[in-house]
Order: C-alpha cells, then sequence, then structure tokens
C-alpha cells in the first residue's frame, strides 16, 4: 500500500481525517469529496510527480490482487494487443502438436506399431530403429498444380488406385483454406502455410508467385521431398509464365506439365507390399501367445487339480470315486466317513472357488485308523474311566483280574490318542472304605493309587510322566479309578 | 474446359448460401463457411462460348460485426451480388460491396440478385427502385431461392458475359 502516514497522535488524527475524506458518512460531503477530487488530482499531476508516486504502488497492488482474483479480465483487455502474436505462436505449436501426436499416436497404438515391435523382437533391432526407418515410409498420393490469385485447379495427378474427390473443389477450398490460416493465424504477414494436416494425410504445400504446388502424402515425407516440390514448381512457373499471368481460365495451356507433376509421385513401395506379409505374421504370432496362454491357464490349473486330488484322496474317511476336470467346472463324487475332516478347506488351499468345484458324497463307515480312533475315542475314554481296581480290606495289593483289565484299557486308550494326536495325562485316584481309622484310610488310599500306577507305569507306551495321582476318591470305595485328562 | 472463379456477395441473410444450394450439389459442409468463412462449389454450365466451369465462392458476412473479406475475391471473374427484397438497406449493402469488390478483382462482369422474390408482398425494395437500377445498366434479377425463380437464368447470364473475351 501507500506509505505508511507517519505514525503517533498525528498520524492517527490524520488517518481519521483522510478516512472522513475519502468515505464521507453524509450525502452532502460525498458531493463536495466527488467535485473537488479530479480537479485535486489533476493539479497534483501537474505541480509533479508526488502523486504519481504515492499511487503507484496502489494501482500496482490493486492490479494484482485483481488479476488474482479473475485473470480473465485481464486476457480480455490485453488481448487486442498480444492476440496477433498469441495467434501466431499457437499455429506453430498446433502445427508441431499435431506433426508429434500424430506420430506417437501411430506409434501408440496402431497395428503398425505392433507390427514394429514384432519386427524389432524378430531382428533383435531397437524398437527405436525400427520406429525411425518405417517413419520415413510414404507415399505421395496427389498432385495439385493451382493457379494462386484464382485458386482455381490447373492440373491434378494421383497415383493409380487413389480415390479422388472433385479435386476441382478440393483446389478451391484448399486456397480458401490457406486463406483462412494464413490471415487468422499468420498475421497476414506473407509468412506461407507450409504444411496442412487432414486426417492421416498431410498436404505440403509450395507457392510460386503464379501457382501454388501442393502434395497430399500418405506418411511422413523425407525433407528432401521440399526440395522436389521447390524445383518442379519452379520448372513450371519458369515454362508457363506467360499463361498463368493473366490466366485466361483454361487448363489447357500446362497440360505439358504432366510428366513433371507425375515425377512427384515418389514413395516407398514398402508401404503396400511389405505390410500384409508381416500382418499375417501378427495374426500368427497372436495366434501362438493365446494358444501360449491357454496351455499355460490349463497347465496350471492341471497342478492345482493334482493338488486337490492328491490331498482328499489322502485325507481320511473319503474314498473317492469319480474325479472329473472339465474347462472351467469340475467335479468329484465319493465316499466320506461323517467324522472325517470337511472338504472346503482342501478345495481353498488348491486354489479354487468352492464354485469351481462341485463336491458329492455319500456317507461310509471308514476303517482308516484314524478315522477309527475319532470314533473310537469316546467309548474307549468312557471305558477306561468306568474301570475300577479292586482290593481287599485293609490291603494294598491290587486284584490281579481287575489290574489286568484296567490295563488293557489303558492301552486301547492311549493308541487312540497317539492316532489323534492327544496329549494324555491319566490320574490315579486310590480310595478305601469306611472302617478303619481315617488316618490309616489316607494311608492306604495313597498307596492303593501309588500300587496301580507302578504296576501301569511299564505298560506299552505309557512313561511315569503320563501317571499322576488323582485326589482321594469317596469315602466308602475300596478300589482305584481312573481319570483321562486331554492336554493342549 | 475454361474455368471461372465467381464471388458471391451480400448482406447477411440475404440467402447467398441459399441460393447456391439451390443451384449446385454441394460437395463441402456448410460448417466451412462459418468456420473457414468461405465455401467453394462447382457448376458447370453451357454458354454460347461452350462448356464453363464456374468455381462459386460463398463469402460468409455481411453484418455489423463481420464484414465480407473482399480480400477472397482475387482473381475472381464474375461477381453476384445479393440483396433481400424484404430488406432495402441490403441493396445498398450489395451495390457497395460491388463497387468494393472491384478494387481487388476489377471491373468483371456482376449480376445483382434480389432475392426471397417468393415473398414480394413483404418486400420493402420498390418497383421504382428496381427500374433506376436497371436504367444504370446493372443486369438485375429478382430471384427465390425457395422457389427456384430466376436462380438458373441469372447464373447462366453471368456465365454468358463471362466468355473468353472478357477474362
Ligand atoms: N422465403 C425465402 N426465404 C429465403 C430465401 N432465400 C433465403 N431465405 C432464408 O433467409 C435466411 C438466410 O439465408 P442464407 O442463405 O443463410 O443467407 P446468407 O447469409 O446470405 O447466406 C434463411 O432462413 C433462408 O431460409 C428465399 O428466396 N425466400
Ligand atoms: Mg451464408
Amino acid at each position: 500500500m501507500s506509505p505508511a502516514p507517519p505514525g503517533g497522535q498525528d498520524g492517527d488524527d490524520r488517518l481519521r481525517e483522510l478516512r472522513e475524506l475519502l468515505a464521507p458518512t453524509d450525502d452532502e460531503s460525498r458531493e463536495r469529496v466527488a467535485k473537488v477530487l479530479a480537479p485535486a488530482v489533476q493539479s497534483n499531476f501537474e505541480r509533479g510527480p508526488d502523486l504519481h508516486r504515492t499511487l503507484k504502488p496502489v494501482i500496482r497492488e490493486t492490479l494484482l490482487t485483481s488479476i488474482k482474483h479473475d485473470p480473465g479480465l485481464v486476457v480480455e483487455a490485453m488481448l487486442p494487443a498480444i492476440g496477433t502474436l498469441i495467434r501466431r505462436y499457437i499455429s506453430q505449436a498446433i502445427q508441431e502438436l499435431a506433426d508429434s501426436v500424430n506420430l506417437a499416436q501411430e506409434q501408440a497404438i496402431s497395428l503398425r506399431s505392433l507390427e514394429w515391435r514384432w519386427e524389432a523382437w524378430r531382428t533383435g533391432k531397437p524398437f527405436g530403429e525400427i520406429v525411425l526407418a518405417k517413419s520415413l515410409l510414404y507415399k505421395v498420393e496427389q498432385v495439385f498444380l493451382i493457379h494462386r490469385e484464382t485458386g482455381l485447379l490447373l492440373m491434378h495427378r494421383t497415383t493409380a488406385g487413389v480415390v479422388v474427390r472433385d479435386a476441382d473443389m478440393v483446389s478451391g477450398m484448399l486456397t480458401a483454406i490457406e486463406d483462412f490460416v494464413q490471415d487468422s493465424f499468420a498475421g497476414g504477414d506473407g509468412h506461407e502455410l507450409d504444411t496442412i494436416q487432414v486426417g492421416d494425410l498431410r498436404v505440403w504445400l509450395r507457392h510460386g508467385s503464379h501457382a501454388v504446388l501442393a502434395a497430399v502424402i500418405h506418411g511422413v515425407a523425407p525433407p528432401q521431398f521440399g526440395g522436389v516440390l521447390e524445383r518442379t514448381l519452379a520448372g513450371i512457373e519458369e515454362q508457363y509464365r506467360g499463361h498463368l499471368s493473366p490466366y485466361r481460365g483454361d487448363p489447357s495451356v500446362v497440360s505439358g506439365a504432366g510428366p513433371a507433376l507425375d515425377r512427384c509421385l515418389l514413395g516407398q513401395a514398402a508401404m503396400q507390399t511389405r505390410p500384409a506379409r508381416v500382418r499375417w505374421r501378427i495374426w500368427a504370432a497372436a495366434a501362438v501367445a493365446t494358444l501360449t496362454v491357454l496351455a499355460a491357464f490349463r497347465i496350471h490349473d492341471y497342478w492345482k487339480w493334482r493338488q486337490l486330488v492328491g490331498r482328499l484322496g489322502s485325507e481320511p474317511g473319503y474314498a473317492l470315486t469319480l474325479v472329473r476336470r472339465g474347462w472351467i467346472h469340475h467335479s468329484i463324487e465319493g465316499l466320506r466317513d461323517p467324522l472325517a475332516d470337511p472338504p472346503a478347506p482342501a478345495v481353498e488351499s488348491a486354489g479354487y472357488r468352492p464354485d469351481q468345484v462341485s463336491l458329492v458324497w455319500r456317507p461310509f463307515v471308514s476303517l482308516d485308523p484314524r478315522i477309527v480312533a475319532r470314533r473310537e475315542w469316546q467309548p474307549r475314554k468312557r471305558l477306561l474311566e468306568e474301570t475300577a481296581v479292586l482290593f481287599e480290606t485293609d490291603s494294598a495289593v491290587p486284584d490281579r483280574a481287575t489290574l489286568d483289565a484296567a490295563a488293557s484299557r489303558v492301552r486301547d486308550i492311549l493308541e487312540c490318542g497317539a492316532q489323534l494326536g492327544k496329549q494324555l495325562r491319566i490320574h490315579v485316584s486310590g480310595g478305601a472304605d469306611g472302617t478303619g481309622t481315617e488316618a490309616r484310610n489316607e494311608v492306604l488310599a495313597r498307596q492303593r493309587a501309588t500300587a496301580v500306577a507302578e504296576a501301569l507305569a511299564g505298560q506299552g507306551t505309557l512313561t511315569p510322566e503320563m501317571l499322576v495321582l488323582g485326589p482321594r476318591l469317596a469315602v466308602g470305595s475300596r478300589t482305584v479309578r481312573f481319570k483321562v485328562e486331554e492336554r493342549q | 474446359m475454361i474455368q471461372r472463379k465467381v464471388c458471391l456477395l451480400g448482406a447477411y441473410a440475404a440467402g447467398k448460401t441459399s441460393l447456391i444450394r439451390r443451384f449446385v450439389d454441394s460437395m463441402f459442409d456448410d460448417r466451412y463457411l462459418t468456420t473457414v468463412g468461405v465455401r467453394v462449389d462447382k457448376k458447370v454450365l453451357s454458354t454460347p462460348h461452350g462448356e464453363m466451369t464456374l468455381m462459386i465462392w460463398d463469402l460468409a458476412g455481411e453484418d455489423d460485426s463481420t464484414p465480407v473479406d473482399l480480400r477472397r475475391c482475387r482473381g475472381s471473374s464474375g461477381l453476384v451480388l445479393v440483396a433481400d427484397g424484404c430488406r432495402a438497406h441490403t441493396l445498398d449493402t450489395a451495390v457497395r460491396l460491388g463497387s468494393d469488390a472491384s478494387k481487388v478483382a476489377g471491373e468483371v462482369p456482376r449480376i445483382l440478385m434480389i432475392n426471397k422474390a417468393d415473398l414480394k408482398d413483404e418486400w420493402e425494395v420498390t418497383a421504382g427502385r428496381i427500374d433506376g437500377l436497371r436504367r444504370t445498366g446493372w443486369t438485375l434479377y429478382l430471384t427465390s431461392a425457395k422457389s427456384g425463380e430466376n436462380v438458373e437464368e441469372a447464373f447462366a447470364s453471368l456465365a454468358a458475359s463471362m466468355g473468353p473475351a472478357n477474362v
């Protein structure tokens, strides 16, 4: 903002005064200020640069703020002045953009680029090199010789097989478009248009003083082609100068120029013959690629399938009777013991979704030791826990028969537990009947339990750690009993 | 075959484009007119001097904001000036454009079409005005792009007057 007013009381007063002046509260004083403001500013300017210097930063700041706020406003104000410059710049930029975009686009997505990539892969040459070589392929399809002043067509030549709409009208429109571009973009300063992009065609233009030579080119012609056009045009102008200025509207006067124009119909034939062969290879490559993908897919599926069938086949409680692998859906049928593990985790871990494999099971009783163990576990446990080793009154010597029965049941439960991978502990608890003193009974109960535990310790896989003395049994039982504990 | 460039000039909405459409089968889209400001059409006519190809340039304009770009008349062998009979001032515009174009194209043959003859009831251009123009040497046609009245005749007469002698 403007230089700050001097500080202090004095400054504040002046500030208030100024505010009063600039933003008067009543209409009358507003009126007064309005009247004096313009002449005051005017005379101040005439006196010297003071006010100017004061206002300069204010205006600058305001301008900047306003630009920041609405850039469009300023652009609008400036456009007439810089318009020509911008237009010229844009026309050039558009031209360059069109060139590069067209080239890039062609390379990125066209079938031709696929061909190039294929060729690069086949020959081992870098892709860029191939592109460069191929980009130079071009074909001049048409040449127009146009009378410059009238836009009338003097002569038109094409390569064989090129379909042309009315060349007279193309010639006229080309001239009109050229005028338009020149006026609106080149600023009308005599700078002439050299190339026009029409779809994937490029029109190269060369201007003489009486005629224009326009070549319609497919692909990208080398820069030297410009020289060919220039020399041809110069020759024609030299030869027919008298007929072209003034031009009487009869194109037959330049009919002798035909061969010269035909010589401009250049190009590399490679463009037509090559792709047919290469395209065939592309299809072959695509087919091979497709087959490879399919085969890979199939092989991958085969491994998944083998994993699934192998796993279910070796899973206890399963007997597979039918396995069928289709392209998408697979099915497995068989027998399954209700105590077997569910099949879903096997399907999932093989990498299939549940809906990809249909499973049909009929129940059966499996004799697989692991399933048998599952089936037998509860009964055997119950059996052991119902077993009692008997004793004579006041004796800690176990009854032979009942001890043997207990030992055999312990072996059964151990075997079963081993099948199921369980960690077991067997609690051995002794008891005594109501006769005799309590102290004696206490001792007797422990002695009985210990005696049984010792007798069992040698049995099968039972180790001493797996036997623990349990709590004393309720009074009135001259026995030793067992409790099976499963440990995690 | 002889070829001639002809320019169509006149006030905005006088009916230039409609007259062309009546006269030839266009190859280019109307869009060219709005973007490029010119549309070129072609018509082959037979004249007393033999067949002649007219390349007809329809120039966009003229209203207050976009004047006709008369540089486009360069090399013209003939001019077609079009006015709207319903708007008298378009006749002044047509006459003025004709004399301005002479500076670029030279004193080439020209005809004046007063168009929308099918709306004669609403015409502002009077019979007296038309007679006056005829007396001062104008070749003048009352045309209608809508009915086609006098359109072929007008172009034919222009073509005839642009014979080999009048390049
Ligand atoms: N009734 C009538 N309407 C016409 C005639 N010629 C042109 N028009 C209408 O006038 C308007 C302007 O015509 P246009 O050809 O675009 O005028 P331009 O600006 O001179 O090219 C359009 O709505 C046409 O339909 C005509 O002969 N009769
Ligand atoms: Mg129009």
